[in-house]
């Protein structure tokens, strides 16, 4: 080992900074990847972390009565009640600059007992602090509507208060004088429930008032909702829970007829999947920066590594076997390579506040410098490790060299290689372009070595994953674009109460009958199955006027109570197929269904609570969803395709004046139905596959810009030759021009096959994840324009290499060489 | 007609931020079809002679014309244009392009020269045939033994039928075999009437030309015939001093 260590020794001595030169490249690079890598794990976890810090509630239990007090009491007692919080809707209205109701600053609500808020469904302050409990003018501003409202700590708002027969029949009368309530925000927070999936107009995610206001001005007569945050315990049954709660109900009249039983799990999911979708974006930056990382880097080491191993026929001739040359070179090696992966992690610790990315941001408990030890530990573990692996080849090879490198073998284009040089040749162009085709795909041997592999092969892929971006982000705005694609067939709902209430059968002949451009019309029940033990957000829709049902991918929908259709991820939890059976319970009972169809379904619910979206969500028929109370032909909301050539303005102006006594909220009904969560998360995320292929595109650049500058670096004994050939600077120039456009259009060629092939497999696995048709389209546009830009920047990178190659002074570099 | 003319040559260089002076003004006249070895120890300027005389560098003071034309104040790209013309060089260390083949190493030229690919090959397997290489066309140069990859960097100095071929040492990394197979080449190039002018610091092979002019201190210290002159030498030389 003593030989080893002295050769070690003189190494480092003699080629000390090149070494620390590596140890800092790897450390920045590295640090690039763990950054991003412990930005994704934050990203992802984000969420899952803020729910358990929120105690984020699972259920909302609101009857159409009053539940505050002994009915929620009741409720807290069922075996499968953890917790309980008291929450009611106030009759607070904020009135915009038009003296109108501003319908996201409705019923704002107020925790009622001090625990919603604060030891249940707690929010994330982003901004100030929580409402003290004892003061009723202090307010928490939430999410959008802070957003919007441009409300900062210390903004001051001012509510007015409705009467009762305003708040019962959703009006408000500009002539009466209402009691004002001003508040002030002393803090901004975002709730657990709200973190990407934004409602679009909500009384339940605007502010948040105090137990001490409610205590003081809360008028039971005079709410617009009443309800409890429940957390369960684990494993609790949720059909049961319902039937419980019913009971408790029925023992409690001031709770009203009937109780609004949502879920929570499938919104978490949905927050779940958009913060995940980030996240993984993240993580797929780090996979591909670390590859190309490893990529440069490696080639780095390795050529540093080749340059000094003249010296290792000399040592074999001196008796050192093949194992000591090795662990000579290697250990320098993995010292820089260790040292650098340190580094990473230590800078990458002190830039982890820079995550979580994206909307997570908002679900962060704990911002600021958090130090995943675990993940650093292993990054850097990996960083040095692959490196090593890396480099050990090429160190065996050249410890195994007896004789120095002479450069007897050529190392010229061979195979494909070949062909594509001969072709060049042959194609009649200049002569500078043959030699530019040859540098470009001759590998070299020892010191003209350059890193040709890897340049074509980051070129190649680069430019694939930049088309298969492409062809995905088409594919999703086709699909963002395209309604009937994400299961919408008609222009217009129309919801009673935000799907709350009822149309009744004369204000649904009322509409219709005011509507008679209208095509197709159905009515609908919002509800949720218990499907598998599962909640599923459903509706049960009956044909109106014409035929109208959401996207069918498959069979046919339901004729009758006892068919169902499902969609695409319903049906896979269920294990079923189109043509089996499966258990549904509607409330009264699990009972068999016959699955009819698969479907893919808009976002079709009440209020901001669960929605059908996509895959997730089953349809019946109206009757199946309907109140065991509600007269016969009476729906929670109306879906209307307008006939071709209608005036879509018109008609909603005259639908929403014909809805207007029937529980249509003045601003939202009627409405274009929203797209599903899903896709409002991936229509927000839809250039994150561009960009982050854009990255690889650009890293496939720096890639062909370091092959180029070490081909001129290594090849100017070759540039000198064509000099004293006959070669002109500009020819020289040129050469080195060729050679990019060379590896760009091999890489085209290549590339643009391959990304459109796997752009359409990605696409097809995509849809198939999120329960639509996965319809395709070519983006023949972007690829007409990436083949021009890929040459003219290829172009631009060999700018600096050209220059300097054409500056070659033959006499100097023959001299030297 | 004279294919190298020299008058005052003069080259300094910077090294180190010291100033060498490597030619101190030397006066060479080439005839045509003159075979001319240039002879003298490592350092006396010789091969910066040489590259002076294929405009791979720029003198510092003094005149330098080749087939005529002067060389000095043409820009780089005159330069290449003129090599392309009327130079070819043999390397010491052959300088081949290994990435390729045999027939391309020789065919280049002529296509940098415009010709098409077509008749650079056409050229370049003549040439081949003449030098005995014909055989070895596909091959890689480093294949080749030592005197096959001069013969090879030989044949493709001649590419362009060049007025001048210009040779700096062309034996000086070769066995002794490998020697006298170039020298007998440079005697058959120069029995069909090429113009060589041959750098070397050896006696022996100086020998084998027309004329010798030896250097010293970057100034030309003798210029005699060789024991066996050619009747063809016309020579003419001579050394200024320094002012």
């Amino acid at each position: 080992m003593t030989a080893v260590w002295a050769c070690v020794r003189t190494d480092l001595r003699s080629r000390r900074r090149a070494w620390l030169g590596l140890a800092l490249i790897v450390g920045l690079a590295g640090a690039v990847v763990l950054t991003a890598a412990a930005a994704a794990r934050r990203t992802d976890t984000a969420l899952p972390r803020f729910m358990v810090a929120s105690r984020a509630p699972d259920a909302l239990i609101s009857p159409q009565g009053n539940g505050l007090g002994d009915f929620d009491a009741d409720v807290a007692k069922l075996p499968e009640v953890a917790d309980l919080g008291e929450v009611a809707g106030t009759p607070l209205v904020g009135i915009d600059a038009q003296g109108h109701v501003d319908p996201q600053l409705a019923s704002p609500p107020a925790s009622v007992d001090g625990r919603v808020g604060y030891d249940i469904y707690r929010p994330n302050v982003l901004s100030g602090r929580m409402p003290r409990p004892d003061r009723e003018t202090e307010v928490l501003a939430i999410g959008t509507t802070a957003k919007r409202l441009h409300l900062k700590v210390g903004s001051r708002l001012t509510l007015v208060e409705l009467s009762a027969e305003e708040n019962n029949t959703n009006s408000f009368d500009p002539r009466r004088d209402h009691p004002r309530h001003t508040f002030t925000v002393v803090g901004v927070a975002t709730m657990v429930d709200d973190v990407a999936t934004r409602p679009a107009a909500s009384g339940t995610h605007n502010l948040l008032l105090t137990p001490a206001w409610f205590k003081a001005h809360g008028d039971p007569s005079n709410l617009g909702y009443s309800g409890a945050f429940v957390r369960l315990r684990p494993g609790a049954d949720l059909a049961r829970l319902r039937q419980e709660v019913d009971q408790v109900a029925s023992r409690h009249p001031e709770a009203g007829s009937g109780v609004f039983f949502s879920t929570y799990a499938d919104r978490y999911r949905a927050e779940r999947r958009f913060t995940r979708s980030q996240a993984v974006a993240l993580g797929l930056f780090a996979v591909l920066a670390g590859a190309a990382a490893l990529l440069i880097v490696g080639q780095a080491m390795t050529r540093h590594l080749a340059s000094g191993a003249a010296d290792h026929p000399t040592l074999r001739a001196l008796g050192m076997a093949r194992g000591q040359v090795l662990a000579a070179s290697m250990i320098p090696a993995a010292g820089a390579a260790s040292a650098g992966a340190v580094l990473a992690a230590g800078l990458a610790a002190l830039a982890s506040p820079l995550g979580p990315v994206g909307t997570a941001r908002l679900a962060e408990p704990h911002p600021g410098v958090a130090v995943n030890l675990g993940l650093l530990g292993v990054g850097a573990s990996v960083i040095a490790a692959l490196l090593a692996a890396w480099v050990a080849l090429p160190a065996w090879r050249t410890a195994s060299a007896a004789e120095p490198a002479s450069g007897a073998s050529s190392g010229t284009a061979t195979g494909w290689a070949g062909s594509v040089t001969r072709a060049v040749e042959r194609s009649g162009l200049p002569p500078s372009a043959a030699v530019g085709a040859r540098m470009a795909l001759e590998p070299g041997r020892a010191r003209t070595a350059v890193p040709v592999r890897s340049a074509v092969v980051g070129s190649v892929l680069g430019l694939a994953a930049l088309v298969a971006a492409f062809c995905f982000v088409t594919d999703l705005g086709h699909l963002v674009s395209t309604p009937h694609l994400y299961g919408t067939t008609w222009d217009l709902g129309l919801d009673a109460q935000s799907g709350f209430g009822s149309f009744s059968p004369d204000q649904v002949g009322a509409v219709l009958a005011s509507a008679p451009d209208v095509a197709a019309s159905a009515g609908g029940q919002y509800g949720s199955l218990t499907i598998g033990g599962r909640a599923v957000a459903a509706v049960g829709l009956d044909d109106l006027r014409g035929h109208l049902f959401p996207t069918l991918l498959e069979g046919r929908r339901p004729a009758g109570p006892d068919e169902i259709v499902l969609g695409t991820n319903t049906l896979r939890r269920a294990h079923r197929s189109v043509g089996q059976s499966v258990d549904v319970d509607a409330g009264a009972g699990a009972r068999p269904m016959r699955i009819v169809g698969r479907a893919v379904f808009p976002a079709l619910g009440r209020g901001d609570f669960s929605a059908t979206d996509l895959g997730e969500g089953a349809a019946t028929t109206a009757a199946v969803l309907a109140s065991p109370d509600a007269p016969p032909g009476s729906y929670n909301f109306m879906l209307l395709r307008l006939a071709p050539g209608a005036d879509r303005h018109a008609a909603i102006v005259r639908l929403g004046q014909t809805a207007a006594g029937s529980g249509c909220v003045p601003g939202q009904c009627p409405a274009v139905t929203p797209r599903p969560a899903d896709m409002q998360s991936f229509a927000s995320v839809r250039w994150t596959p561009v960009v982050l292929a854009g990255l690889l595109a650009l890293l496939a650049a720096a890639t062909i810009g370091h092959a180029l500058v070490t081909s001129v670096r290594r090849r100017r004994r070759d540039l000198a030759i064509l000099k004293t050939l006959g070669f002109v600077r500009r020819q020289v120039s040129a050469a080195v021009a060729w050679q990019a456009t060379t590896l760009v259009g091999l890489a085209l060629l290549v590339g643009i096959p391959l990304g459109l092939a796997t752009g359409r497999w990605g696409w097809a696995l995509f849809a198939r994840q999120l329960g639509v048709g996965s319809e395709t389209s070519f983006p023949a546009l972007a690829v007409l324009v990436m083949v021009p830009t890929a040459l003219v920047v290829a172009n631009l990178v060999s700018a600096l290499p050209a220059r300097s190659a054409g500056l070659t002074r033959p006499a100097l570099v023959l001299r030297s060489e | 007609m004279n294919v190298l003319e020299t008058v005052g040559l003069r080259k300094t260089y910077q090294s180190e931020g010291v100033p060498v002076r490597a030619l101190r003004g030397v006066d060479v006249h080439v005839a045509q079809g003159e075979f001319v070895a240039v002879m003298g120890p490592s350092g006396c300027g010789k091969s910066t002679l040489l590259n002076l005389a294929a405009g791979l560098d720029s003198p510092s003071d003094g005149q330098i014309s080749v087939a005529g034309e002067s060389l000095v104040g043409r820009d780089e790209n005159q330069l290449a244009r003129m090599r392309r013309a009327h130079i070819g060089i043999v390397f010491q260390f052959f300088n081949l392009l290994e990435g390729m083949s045999v027939l391309e190493n020789v065919a280049l030229p002529a296509v940098i020269a415009g010709s098409s690919r077509k008749q650079a090959e056409s050229r370049a397997r003549d040439l081949l045939d003449l030098l005995g290489l014909a055989d070895k066309a596909k091959s890689a140069p480093g294949v080749l033994s030592g005197g096959q990859r001069q013969r090879l960097a030989i044949a493709r100095a001649l590419a362009n039928k060049p007025t001048l071929v210009l040779a700096d040492e062309p034996t000086g990394a070769l066995d002794t075999e490998g020697g006298a197979e170039v020298l007998e080449l440079f005697r058959r190039l120069h029995a069909d009437g090429q113009s060589i002018v041959m750098v070397t610091h050896d006696r022996e092979v100086a020998a084998a030309a027309d004329r010798i002019v030896a250097m010293r201190d970057g100034r030309i210290e003798d210029g005699s015939p060789p024991a066996a002159t050619s009747p063809s030498a016309d020579l003419t030389f001579r050394s200024t001093t320094e002012a």
